[in-house]
């Protein structure tokens, strides 16, 4: 069978990630998957999508881990006991269970999640990362989100550590390293121009003879 | 450990959904305390009632130790079952070697720190000049193979989530039986006394260690040690150890509180009274234990449905499971009320040590027809990702009630305050606990309103 068409969009807050994502869907007739779509897909089998919501991409497990303490106080050999509860690493997987299935039945844009290591084995995945420089994107923040320079300078750093924490927790690499990825972009020096962006990615695209 | 989170989870019937989770944590609960009962029974009947108190005044050494266990293992098991879902094997080789340098290494430290200091750390922990010599010969073998148990506990739970649970649990049984055969044969046969006790441990531990390498070393295994990816990450060691800090701190803090309940019975009650309170421990443990496996079994059920938002399932999983778990600590009551003699007599034939066991027995499950409530209810507010409730409650029944108690009480009722001040915070812990499900009821029914 035929494998579909994958691009994978990891990518800095506000470096205009998710409009390269949305103009490569609408280029490809593809679907973009985002947190909310893939929650939603999830949905359909069974799994609330707050539960995605409220612990996005985040990796802070300190307080999950002290409850499997709970076993081990009442007896001295019992430490061995495994987590079966719904917590953060099971819905990562359940998350990764639906981005293959997706990705073997209609292929799609994949925004964030870790798309690119998850969907590591697809033989038809373009990994992309948009980065841009600091400027650009709290210029990009400040206008899509109406914030003030400072707010937004600390929305966006907040954001990046935050996405670096979730990637680097799952993947055991470095978020942004450009090892993980086939293009590492930055759109600051295309004038911030997601065109222009698209027209890069679709270049590399065709000397792969993907399209 | 699942695989996917199964759908039949929300559709297949409570009951036999919580009797597929809930049995193999209950035999591997109840493996775990059978171990330290048959160990204290042979003990108590072959070395005497002061053993019995030397024995019982190394548990929390013995738990500290396991805690040193969790600091390593938990977070080295949580990492290995994350990458293995991800079939993502380069990587959890090396957790799974980080692991084992890791255990090493602290199991050698442990020991060394615990043999140089042992007469102090045992004196601290409530010995007397009668008991001390018990509690040292048991624990100078236990800590010379050290590394054994933590490599046995370490490796054990990787096999267990590297999808093999069945072959975990028979190492678990086959300890289980290995020491059961082995400590009458060096207690009695070879006269080794306690510290024969101890030897039978570290050889069954050590025998299930030797198959849990081989299955850990089998190269046709996708997870296996190797010897190319041999070597610590210290990256990857710090991340399983911040996993396993906040466990690690839960049972340090619980080893602090046997130290203090002992050192409380010594005071108030001599010697025979941390004997006394070993027995109870033991014979209490072994139907707590299977009250923790049937909340093992429910969580799956519980976060599926409730993150479903199927509350009615959610709560008839919990109205059952709590049925299941009042019916043992239920009997666990009458069995302490109708039978207590009977029950400590199994570990000492001492006519003195058997009246304290007997007395204390039956207060510490003074209001056991009912604590099963707040066990389950506990687990509960975990199973559905109220981690902070979780910890609260747990916390508040072994530690924020059971402290002020223990040092309150005696000081009116001798030792007896030392024993009310198990069911004393039993009782308060069910009080909080009980509110607490009430409000959560109130909200389940609200939202439960507003989508219909």
């Amino acid at each position: 069978m035929e494998s579909h068409l994958i691009i994978t969009v990891g990518r800095q807050l506000g470096a205009g990630g998710l409009g390269v994502a949305r103009q490569l869907a609408q280029e490809f007739g593809l679907k973009v998957f985002d947190k909310e779509l893939l929650a939603e897909v999830a949905r359909e089998s069974g799994i609330d999508a707050t539960r995605f919501e409220k612990r996005d991409e985040k990796s802070s497990r300190g307080v999950l881990g002290a409850l499997q303490a709970f076993r081990s106080i009442f007896g001295m050999y019992n430490r061995a006991g495994t987590e079966t509860v719904m917590n953060e690493d099971q819905l990562f997987r359940i998350q990764s269970d639906v981005m293959r299935e997706i990705a073997a039945k209609e292929g799609g844009i994949f925004v964030g999640r870790c798309a690119d290591y998850v969907l590591r084995d697809q033989p038809r995945l373009v990994a992309v990362f948009i980065s841009a420089s600091l400027d650009s994107r709290v210029k990009r923040i400040m206008a899509g989100e109406n914030l003030s320079e400072e707010d937004a300078r600390r929305y966006v750093e907040q954001g990046d550590r935050k996405r670096a924490e979730y990637y680097n927790y799952y993947t055991f690499k470095k978020w942004g390293d450009s090892a993980s990825y086939d293009l590492c972009i930055d759109s600051s020096k295309l004038d911030d121009d997601i065109d222009k962006v698209v027209d890069l990615i679709k270049y590399y695209m065709k000397q792969r003879k993907l399209i | 450990m699942a695989e996917n989170i199964p759908l039949e989870l929300g559709t297949e019937k409570i009951g036999k959904l919580l009797k597929q989770y809930a049995m193999p944590a209950i035999i591997a609960m109840t493996a775990s305390s059978l171990y330290n009962m048959v160990d204290s029974i042979f003990i108590g009947q072959g070395c005497g009632p002061m053993a019995i108190s030397g024995l019982a005044l190394t548990f929390p050494l013995m738990n500290l130790s396991a805690a040193f266990g969790t600091l390593v293992g938990v977070g080295g098991a949580t990492l290995i079952s994350v990458l293995l879902g991800q079939k993502n094997y380069p990587v959890a080789k090396k957790v799974l070697s980080n692991v084992f340098i890791l255990n090493v290494l602290v199991g050698i430290l442990f020991s060394t720190v615990a043999l140089i200091f042992l007469n102090p750390i045992l004196r601290f922990f409530g010995a007397s000049d009668a008991t001390l010599p018990y509690a040292r010969s048991y624990m100078i073998p236990i800590l010379a193979g050290n590394i054994i148990t933590h490599l046995y506990f370490g490796l054990n739970s990787i096999v267990r989530v590297s999808g093999h649970p069945q072959k975990a649990m028979y190492a678990t049984i086959l300890t289980v039986t290995l020491n059961t055969i082995l400590d009458p044969i060096f207690i009695f046969v070879f006269k080794m006394g306690i510290q024969g006790a101890a030897i039978a441990t570290v050889i069954s531990q050590c025998t299930a260690l030797v198959w849990i390498m081989r299955i850990i070393c089998d190269k046709r295994e996708f997870l296996h040690l190797s010897r190319d990816t041999f070597g610590i990450d210290w990256g990857i060691a710090r991340r399983s150890l911040a996993i396993g800090l906040a466990p690690f701190l839960m049972n340090v803090a619980s080893c602090f509180v046997v130290i203090f309940i002992n050192n409380q019975f010594k005071r108030y009650g001599g010697d025979l009274a941390i004997g006394a309170y070993g027995i109870v421990n033991r014979l209490v443990f072994l139907f707590l234990m299977i009250v923790m496996g049937f909340n093992q079994g429910m969580q799956p059920i519980a976060g599926y449905n409730y993150g479903a938002k199927q509350y009615d399932r959610t709560l008839e999983v919990l109205r059952l499971t709590i049925k299941c778990a009042l019916v043992v600590t239920f009997t666990c009551f009458i069995v302490g009320m109708c039978f207590p003699r009977a029950a400590v007599s199994l570990f000492t034939h001492d006519e003195e040590l058997i009246g304290l066991a007997a007395r204390g027995f039956r207060i510490t499950v003074l209001i056991f027809f009912i604590i099963g409530r707040q066990m389950v209810i506990t687990n509960f507010f975990q199973s559905i990702g109220m981690a902070n409730k979780a910890i609260f409650l747990s916390l508040s029944r072994q530690l924020i009630f059971l402290l002020p108690f223990l040092a309150i009480l005696p000081i009116w009722f001798g030792a007896d305050g030392v024993w009310f001040s198990m069911p004393a915070s039993d009782l308060a812990a069910l009080v909080v606990t009980e509110i607490m499900l009430a409000r959560l009821k109130k909200s389940f029914k609200k939202e439960q309103e507003l989508t219909a």
